[in-house]
């Protein structure tokens, strides 16, 4: 048997290690010392060949460019672990429970309105973020003893909103759930499974939302409360502005976004309010015309 | 109370007269920008320059690159001289997002006899990530003569930049030589020894 020509992987230098761990910690925070060189060459050599280069280079100038994207996007993917957790980024929970529901339902009381509060999870993946909401509301918020609260959740991919709807998670998904709430909202399913009671999962709203898209934005109506967390930073800038004048758009006067904790809206538009709340920022449409 | 559904707040039916760009309502201001595309977007551009409320003039210049128009698009170019910070900054905002045809508007900008023009130029050349931007800036700097210029486009070159311009930079370092922050950029590559 003949063998094809051996693909020799990429030789990384101690001088380029040294520029990749430059670059990826100002576009990530995230640092390798030279005692995770064997971790980082392994996947670097990967990317590289994956991206068809042939040097660190050649592959090092196309990332830094940026001219593809996904470049970068091959880079974070392969030196991260992307997985999403109930209760994930709780701070930004926190401050939903402590300083936004609060003002929400005071100006609710000083304009007679009895609609309910309505907040949307966009995009919401496999489910963890809305049921993650539902959960702190109905544990720690007392006010929804008083208080009309809808769900909405949406994603553009329909595979993750059939996992989302049933409402299946394991062990590694639900390690932040108290056992107390894994008891009171979840029946157990298997030696490694539990699935969301359906006094909740019925009580969500899935459906299939493009961001970028204003017919599937339009029909929704208006929220007080939109979660859309680490989606942005996957656009470019020019559907970033397009996503965030739907974003504004599907926004009650004085609703509040709250986005990832690495992405800034102040690069992608001037149009919403900054608020600094105790636990989070959070981006507030303004209540009338001028946003500054 | 409790967790419930709820049905969407929006009237069923659109208003009956159509929203016009200078109506007193800001909200009405906005539906007509967005009812202005994806047709005929010209009447837009003035608007950039006149309406005072940013979150108009954003979905306005959104509808602007949107709408793809090279010829449209350069009449934004102007506006990077407003005295207006806030527009200046948004025009950049919005070249940045058509970086196809932001390269080919924005660096005969290098040219201008305003360094502040210049300057905004760069900025613009900074966050379109396309590989022209590389020999603009080159071109800038072989006969730029403001420091601050000189400096942004630095700041955006030299990440950039191959063995084969040291020769460009040791001259930007001579005709700076008296520029405390230029050589303090440039010492570590133009001294003996340095470089790459």
């Amino acid at each position: 048997m003949s063998s094809g020509p051996t693909l020799l992987a990429p030789a990384i230098s101690d001088a380029d290690f040294k520029r990749f761990s430059e670059f990826f910690y100002q576009r990530t925070g995230i640092h390798f010392g030279s005692g995770k060189r064997y971790f980082v060459d392994k996947r670097l050599q990967a990317c590289i060949t994956h991206a068809g280069e042939a040097s660190f280079a050649g592959w090092f100038m196309a990332v830094r460019l940026g001219s593809q994207p996904e470049l970068m996007q091959d880079l974070i993917n392969e030196f991260t672990v992307n997985e999403t957790y109930f209760l994930r980024e709780d701070y930004q929970f926190d401050c939903l429970l402590k300083s936004v529901l609060p003002e929400v339902v005071a100006g609710r009381r000083d304009g007679r309105s009895a609609d309910p509060v309505r907040i949307l999870s966009l995009p919401c993946s496999t489910g963890e973020e809305p049921y993650s909401i539902a959960l702190r509301l109905l544990e720690e918020w007392p006010e929804i003893a008083v208080t009309d609260v809808s769900i909405y959740a949406g994603d553009i991919d329909t595979t993750v909103l059939d996992v989302a709807r049933r409402g299946r998670y394991g062990r590694r998904s639900l390690q932040r759930v108290p056992v107390t709430w894994l008891q009171r909202h979840f029946t157990r399913d298997g030696p490694e499974h539990h699935v969301v009671n359906d006094e909740i999962r019925s009580a969500i709203d899935f459906s299939v939302i493009n961001v970028c898209d204003r017919g599937d934005i339009g029909p929704l109506g208006h929220f007080d409360v939109v979660f859309c967390r680490n989606l942005l930073i996957y656009f470019d800038e020019r559907s970033s502005r397009h996503a965030t004048e739907n974003l504004y758009d599907i926004l009650r006067p004085g609703g509040f976004l709250f986005l990832g904790h690495s992405e800034s809206m102040s690069r992608i538009s001037g149009i919403f309010t900054p608020r600094r709340f105790a636990d989070a920022l959070v981006y507030q449409r303004p209540e009338t015309g001028d946003a500054r | 109370m409790g967790l419930t559904h709820s049905e969407p707040d929006r009237p069923p039916n659109g208003p009956a007269v159509p929203p016009t760009l200078d109506d007193a309502d800001p909200t009405r201001r906005r539906e007509a920008v967005h009812a202005h595309a994806p047709g005929d977007v010209t009447e837009l551009i003035p608007l950039v320059g006149h309406e005072n409320d940013p979150v108009i003039r954003e979905a306005a210049l959104t509808e602007i690159v949107e709408s793809g128009d090279a010829g449209l698009i350069a009449t934004l170019v102007p506006y990077l001289g407003s005295q207006d910070a806030g527009l200046r900054l948004a025009v950049v905002d919005a070249l940045i997002a058509c970086p196809e045809i932001a390269v080919g508007v924005v660096t005969p900008v290098l040219g201008d006899a305003d360094p502040h023009m210049r300057i905004l130029a760069v900025m613009v050349l900074a966050g379109v990530h396309h590989p022209d931007v590389v020999d603009a800036l080159r071109h800038l700097l072989e006969t730029e003569s403001h420091p601050n210029v000189a400096a942004a486009a630095l700041d955006v070159f030299l990440p950039l930049a191959q063995e084969a311009d040291d020769e460009l930079l040791q001259s930007v370092s001579r005709r700076f030589a008296d520029d405390p922050f230029l050589r303090f950029v440039l010492q570590p590559l133009t001294a003996p020894g340095g470089g790459r």
